[in-house]
């Protein structure tokens, strides 16, 4: 009994550690990409982008009622990480911080899971812990789980369904708990189906006989009822408009002309998986995971020790590669296979503090500390010192000072009536009693639109907040006259070169006039938003007409 | 004479009206199941514009297509309203196509006037009369101008910014004429569509110097505008002699039934504000020598 207190006491600390890792200063750090643009869109749990590039049944049907089926599933990936999300904001409110506390919750609930598995696959304390303490402080693995992408959802159900599948191995009545996960991991990203050729691998390699079993076939029929949200979207998707959503339309090689603009499929390609490992993983890190792969080749040739899961590790690897081959090695779906690089890691490393020379053995165990050491320092400052900042976080931050215990005092109007609904449901939380306000953002269009929808659309729709472009600002102005925006505080956002700005806007000059406009009235800047270097990223101006 | 003229230039404008009505026409029935179907995302295109499609022009004829069908097919008295673009349909889609494109013509050409009419709008102006009050305008200058493509249709093999057009500006003997505005629209039955085309530049082809940008076009047609400035270069507008082209970046459309094909057309003659270049007050003519609508050549995307 002795033996475990201390391991368990040690793994608190790792969960500890990973949490501080994940947590840490994340609410400060730029969002932006597909991390903003899926939070903006899980703040209401709608999907829409505001883009003519790529529509959405809310945009398709804006003249009708919306059908049931639109809420099932997103036109571009399952719901799972989106309903976390929005739960999320549900509770605690649209923020930078929100947006990420799911993905670092899971991510520290991870590290109990890749221990679990370790333990599972090589029954030992030392591997299961040190795959546990990698897992925490690799700086892949620390950087996913700081992002409100969807990949940190996909991990844990990933990681939750393989020990169930593990578990489903020694134990085939509790096929229901792997059914159940390979569900919900099917319902987060479909790139976790890499998974279910290796399941079906080693089953055929090592447990025929399951085959012949109804629990196989029960936890399937599981997955597919949980999974079933999407296949009913798709079939309706498909009756409305010809082709599936986004992912299968891809899988399918359906022509997809509303989504040409903005598809995903733009990512990183295979070729570049080199220079791509070494921008995610540290040079020590892929080192020892290859360590660790040519020693579980070795363990298996030589001392025939752990067949099944030195098997299970390479089919993981072969199908995930196979999987990297069709959607490319982008930096996030590289992450799919931090958990095996960690395991494989952490077998290297737990030879090396194994080894039986006493000289060499000394300097072999200085090295590891020395790794552990070194892929800590790494992790802090690939992702807590070196973050990137184009003064996104600051700018939202700025308005969220700016309006804070203020509610909108107008409601603001789309000219599509599903979106209205979102901005009539999300006035109604509002609290009955609070301090009102006219507030007016007016802003230059030419920034990226995953900043645009994060910053402007979101307090557009949820907040109420009228937020015009300048375009719109101006042809409002010169309709309905100066008296239409008689008392309000208009907030005009000038966006800098040095920020995230949409390369087809931006040499616009419509704000840079617009601008000098304000200027020429006398207005100087209220606040200048500066980023990495020290420079300008934004200029707000704060005036009334 | 006259009356002869006016005639020809009825006939001409009629039969130009055909041409392109004959080019928008819908010859198929159309029904649910079709896939990749250009006409098909033409008629998608012609229900969106009439304000009873909000979806994609994808090219698929599915449900969403079917009910914006069913739509027309009410407000039009058609029967049964089942969805099935057949014969009575598409009568009466082209019929609506052809009025709209006679408006059009209306709007923006000369006025085509039947010849009996026409005859007061040409009467000659009394000789005793002085052509020129001291407080009206100059009279227009009638110019020599024309203007011609110079580019043969291509094929783009990647994306980004590319040269969509380039053409030449001539005049006969000293006439200087200056062009301050042109407006470019696609009149094939591929329209430019506004999302596809950004950042569009008109550059002088010997000095490269931009002379107007045009963020993305609006109404699916591209307007430059130039502003003349004595201080510039050729006063920083367009004159004959000089050779032009239109650059912009085209955004990348990865799949799609129908690949966008790009054309810069100009209309006619009101899509061109021509002055004289030594006398920007005063205006000068185009049609002489330049036949509207003037055709630009195609560009195809891979």
């Amino acid at each position: 009994m002795k033996k475990y207190l201390p391991a368990k006491y040690l793994l608190l600390g790792i969960l500890v550690l990973a949490f501080l890792l994940r947590f840490w200063n994340v609410g400060n750090q730029d969002i932006f990409g597909d991390e903003a643009a899926d939070s903006f869109r899980a703040v209401g749990y709608i999907d829409y982008l505001g883009t003519n590039f790529q529509t959405q049944p809310i945009d398709w049907y804006k003249n009708q009622a919306l059908p049931w089926w639109t809420h099932l599933s997103f036109h571009d990936f399952p719901p799972m990480a989106m309903i976390i999300q929005h739960g999320f904001f549900r509770v605690l409110g649209d923020s930078i911080l929100v947006a990420r506390l799911p993905a670092i919750i899971l991510g520290t609930l991870a590290i109990f899971l890749i221990y679990l598995i370790a333990k599972k696959l090589f029954h030992s304390e030392r591997i299961a812990l040190l795959s546990a303490l990698i897992f925490s402080i690799n700086s892949a693995m620390v950087w996913i789980f700081r992002t409100s992408l969807l990949e940190p959802t996909l991990l844990f159900f990933l990681l939750l369904n393989i020990y169930f599948f593990l578990r489903f191995l020694e134990d085939k009545n509790q096929w229901w708990l792997f059914g159940g996960s390979l569900g919900l991991l099917a319902l987060t990203k479909y790139t976790g189906i890499f998974l279910a050729p290796a399941y079906f691998s080693h089953l055929l390699f090592f447990k025929r006989k399951l085959f012949k079993d109804w629990q196989l076939y029960g936890a399937l029929f599981l997955a597919l009822i949980l999974f079933s949200p999407v296949l009913i979207y798709n079939f309706y998707l498909y009756k409305s408009v010809g082709h599936f959503d986004l992912q299968f339309a891809y899988l399918f090689k359906q022509a997809t002309p509303e989504w040409s603009g903005l598809v995903g499929k733009t990512q990183a390609p295979f070729s570049e998986i080199g220079k791509n490992f070494l921008n995610l993983y540290s040079l020590p890190f892929l080192a020892l995971a290859l360590m660790g792969f040519l020693q579980s080749i070795y363990d298996f040739y030589k001392f025939k020790n752990f067949i099944q899961s030195n098997v299970f590790l390479w089919l993981y690897l072969i199908f995930a590669t196979l999987l990297l081959v069709k959607i490319g090695s982008a930096n996030r779906f590289l992450s799919l296979l931090g958990p095996l690089f960690v395991i494989l890691s952490a077998l290297a490393l737990d030879r090396i503090l194994n080894w039986n020379s006493a000289v060499l053995g000394k300097i072999l165990k200085i090295i590891a500390i020395g790794f552990l050491v070194y892929e800590l320092i790494y992790s802090v400052n690939q992702n807590l010192i070196k973050m990137p900042d184009y003064g996104i976080a600051k700018l939202d931050h700025y308005f969220e000072k700016e309006f804070q215990g203020k509610e909108s005092a107008v409601i603001p109007e789309s000219d599509n009536s599903h979106l209205n609904e979102v901005i009539y449901e999300f006035n109604r939380l509002k609290p009955k009693n609070s301090e009102r306000a006219f507030n007016l953002i007016v802003y230059n269009d030419n920034l990226a639109l995953p900043t645009l929808e994060w910053i402007f659309y979101r307090r557009f729709f949820y907040h109420g907040i009228p937020a015009l472009f300048v375009e719109n600002f101006s042809k409002t102005l010169s309709l309905q006259g100066p008296n239409y925006f008689k008392g309000f505080t208009i907030y005009f956002v000038q966006s800098a070169e040095n920020t995230l700005l949409n390369p087809f806007k931006e040499n616009k000059t419509i704000g840079l006039n617009f601008e000098k406009s304000v200027q020429n009235l006398g207005y100087e800047p209220a606040k200048v938003i500066y980023g990495h270097d020290n420079l300008p990223m934004f200029k707000v101006y704060k005036f009334s007409i | 004479m006259i009356k002869k003229l006016i005639i020809l230039v009825s006939i001409f404008f009629s039969l130009n009206c055909t041409t392109i009505f004959a080019a928008a026409d819908f010859n198929q029935n159309l029904y649910y199941g079709l896939k990749n179907n250009g006409e098909v995302k033409r008629l998608q295109e012609f229900l969106t514009n009439q304000g009873l499609y909000s979806g994609p022009a994808t090219g698929n004829f599915f449900s969403l297509t079917r009910e914006a069908v069913k739509k027309f097919q009410a407000q039009n008295g058609i029967g049964p309203a089942a969805g099935y673009f057949g014969p009575k349909t598409r009568v009466a889609v082209n019929q609506l196509t052809l009025k709209a494109l006679q408006s059009r013509q209306a709007a923006t050409s000369m006025p085509v006037a039947p010849a009996t009419t026409s005859v007061s709008v040409v009467a000659p102006v009394p000789t005793s009369t002085p052509i020129v009050a001291a407080s009206t305008p100059a009279s227009p200058l009638e110019s020599s101008l024309r203007l011609t493509f110079t580019l043969p249709s291509s094929t783009l093999s990647s994306y980004g910014e590319k040269l969509l057009t380039e053409f030449k500006l001539t005049a006969d003997g000293n006439e200087k004429i200056a062009i301050t505005r042109i407006r470019f629209k696609n009149l094939a039955p591929y329209p430019l569509a506004d999302a596809y085309l950004v950042t569009l530049k008109l550059v002088n082809s010997a000095t490269n110097v931009v002379l107007a940008t045009v963020d993305t076009p609006i109404d699916k047609a591209i307007e430059f505008k130039m502003t003349p400035d004595v201080a510039k270069p050729d006063k920083n507008v367009m004159v004959s002699g000089n050779t032009y082209y239109v650059l912009a970046t085209i955004l990348t459309p990865s799949s799609g039934a129908e690949k966008p094909r790009i054309r810069l057309d100009i209309e006619s003659s009101s899509n061109l504000t021509a002055v004289d270049f030594n006398d920007f007050n005063r205006s000068a003519t185009i049609t002489k020598n330049n036949i509207f609508p003037l055709v630009g050549p195609t560009i195809s995307t891979f």
